[in-house]
């Protein structure tokens, strides 16, 4: 999907952990901490800050501004995991509507629960995993309205 | 040995203990409630506790201040820069108790601070902006007229670029007047304001100064470039200026001094000006060691707190202007807890900081480590970085590289703004005056864009949003009068947190 950072355009899709820049480019993501790694090279997130429509990151240093927009009409819509693990619990029902941080799946990876809440509000449009399945990391479980 | 107590907190009593102990002086510190895990305490070899946690309540608290010195038996106070480092009252007090003020007299301060008074005598040596100290709303309006909007109104006994107006036509000067008097009153103490011909975006040059009383000796330590300010109130520092040739130069400098000892000033200050079309406008005396006092040590060599404690201690000041020779180029980037690009201060708790280590061409004066909580009660200054370089150039690169390895994280800071503003043209030709921010381009490079993308698409991004809430949260928790103070204070004096 397109996005804008610091007014510049850019083409991004994420399967897992591996980005797509601008249909060609191949990149492998990690975190740790506080560094995201892309392709071997580090970059330091000291601050991060949602807002409305963008997002304030200050990443090396330096200072970018990423355009919300399209993250919650695209990406947001699709729960995906972000872990692998498996599908402990589903505190949500297909057509029920959710508030923004409610609760909707809990998984469990490494003996540990981890609830996955909605980013926004909005409505269960679909489920795609069942409980106690096995999930991958990146994997879209549910989608929403 | 001799103790000195260091009556403020933060990176300037690091930075002033490290003198002492290398002079074979005791320095000796003070913190309040909120400070408890400070820094600077264990920079100090003795502190009391003076408690509170607004400024009223301890760092401009001359009792428990000249009290904390009589329990640790003290020879000298030093103020520091801010709270109370250029109140007469105080130095009139720490001299009535037995101590040594490290800073000019009672009366060159009560001159210097007041600001008609100040310009009064520079105008028989420098030029001074049109204006003069009114009462009324009616003998303003009639004044502005003479002189010609864009006037400026500000508070007489005011400082720091605080509590300052730019009034463009009558109706501003109008709506303005009453509240300028009344913030006047509870910043300053005092309700006496003045109007005088403001003069839009000039650069804005200091001089450093020392004096000694004792010998009549005043000497100048050449210039520091100021005009990177927000809310007039500076970011970036260079010494030397870009805009001056050696033929300015010198006339700034001699006028600097000559008004300096037109008064009689004793010990470390500053004489800033603003500097529009070729023309130097005397603006006001800072009498205390300044934020950006360090670049002018890089370039000359000389410490000075040290000579602050030479002259203060009777020894004197033995420098002698022909040998005062300023080498190489120095720039201090001020690093603080504040959004930047809105400039407003965020409180929060400091996750990581790491910085690099000092050399020779980066000194680091700082009082923060890693899970330092940033009280909300005071300044947002965190750390100032000190580049310096045998030129402009090599000097910049340096402060490049040094901003580029700074980390602090868990907060924001103005880090991005230092990186975009030493890449931006006007500050690389060295071109530029206090509309420098109004007009800035942020700087990012690709590869950082797009792990910013990639970061705010990643599901687990959602633990590091830092959002008001939490913020708002964070601070009750940890001080839960800050929503409601109680009596009065200071506040000017306080961060200006988020809100």
């Amino acid at each position: 999907m397109k996005i804008k950072v610091n007014n510049k355009e850019f083409d991004i899709e994420i399967f897992g952990n591996k980005a797509i820049i601008n249909e060609n480019l191949e990149k492998k993501i990690e975190i740790k901490d506080d560094t995201l790694i892309i392709d071997n090279k580090e970059f330091f997130i000291d601050y991060y800050e949602e807002k409305e429509e963008e997002s304030l990151l200050i990443i090396n240093g330096m200072a970018v501004v990423v355009s919300k927009k399209t993250i919650d009409e695209q990406i947001i819509k699709e729960i995906k995991s972000p872990m692998n693990g498996h599908v402990n619990e589903i505190l949500v029902k297909v057509n029920s509507t959710i508030e923004k941080g409610q609760g909707l799946v809990v998984l469990e990876a490494m003996k540990m629960f981890n609830e996955i809440k909605s980013p926004i509000k909005g409505e269960i449009k679909n489920i795609l995993v069942q409980k106690n399945q096995a999930v991958k990391s990146g994997e879209t479980m549910i989608i929403l309205k | 040995m001799q103790k000195v107590l260091i009556a403020n907190r933060g990176e300037i009593v690091i930075r002033i203990a490290n003198t002492c102990k290398k002079l074979g002086f005791i320095p000796c510190g003070i913190y309040s409630d909120a400070d408890k895990n400070a820094l600077h305490i264990k920079y100090c070899e003795e502190t009391q506790d003076i408690g509170g946690s607004y400024p009223n309540e301890n760092y401009l608290n001359m009792d428990r201040i000249i009290d904390a010195a009589k329990k640790m038996d003290c020879d000298f106070i030093h103020p520091g820069y801010g709270f109370l480092a250029e109140k007469s009252e105080f130095a009139k007090q720490c001299t009535d108790g037995g101590f040594i003020f490290i800073g000019p007299s009672f009366k060159v301060l009560e001159l210097s601070g007041n600001k008609v008074l100040a310009k009064q005598v520079a105008s028989t040596i420098a030029p001074v902006a049109e204006g003069k100290e009114v009462s009324r709303l009616d003998e303003s309006i009639e004044l502005a007229d003479k002189i010609g909007y864009p006037v400026i109104l500000k508070a007489t006994k005011g400082g720091g670029g605080r509590g300052l107006r730019v009034l463009n036509t009558v109706n501003d000067l109008k709506k303005s007047f009453n509240i300028s008097k009344k913030e006047a009153t509870s910043s300053f103490g005092s309700d006496k304001v003045y109007i005088e011909k403001y003069i839009e975006n000039p650069r804005h040059i200091e001089v450093q100064i020392l004096g000694d009383k004792s010998s009549s000796n005043i000497i100048h330590l050449g210039e520091r470039e100021c005009s990177i300010q927000r809310r007039n109130q500076k970011l970036i520092e260079e010494t030397p200026s870009s805009a001056l040739t050696d033929e300015t130069r010198d006339l700034l400098t001699k006028m600097a001094v000559s008004i300096m000892k037109e008064i009689k000033y004793d010990n470390a200050g500053t004489v800033e000006f603003l500097y529009k079309d070729g023309k130097f406008y005397f603006m006001e005396i800072n009498s205390r060691i300044q934020v950006e006092h360090a670049i002018t040590e890089e370039v000359t060599g000389i410490d000075i707190v040290e000579q602050q404690l030479d002259i203060a201690s009777g020894k004197g000041l033995l420098l002698e202007q022909d040998k005062i020779k300023a080498k190489g180029h120095a720039i201090e980037c001020r690093i603080n807890a504040e959004n930047p690009f809105t400039f407003t201060p965020c409180p929060g708790t400091v996750k990581q900081f790491l910085a690099p280590k000092n050399n020779k061409n980066i000194r680091i004066d700082s009082s923060l480590y890693s899970g330092y909580a940033i009280p909300p009660f005071y300044d947002s200054l965190l750390a100032k970085i000190i580049s310096n370089g045998k030129n402009r150039k090599e000097s910049i690169e340096n402060m490049r590289q040094a901003l580029l390895s700074f980390r602090i994280s868990g907060i924001p800071s103005t880090i991005p703004f230092h990186v975009s503003a030493l890449n931006d043209d006007r500050f690389l030709h060295g071109v530029y005056d206090t509309s420098f921010i109004n007009n800035m381009k942020y700087y990012s490079d690709k590869d950082s864009e797009i792990a910013a993308a990639i970061f705010v698409h990643l599901p687990k991004r959602i633990q590091y949003v830092q959002n008001k809430d939490e913020i708002n949260l964070w601070l009750l928790s940890k001080y839960n009068s800050f929503f409601n103070p109680e009596g009065t204070f200071y506040y000017n004096n306080i961060m200006r947190w988020a809100n």
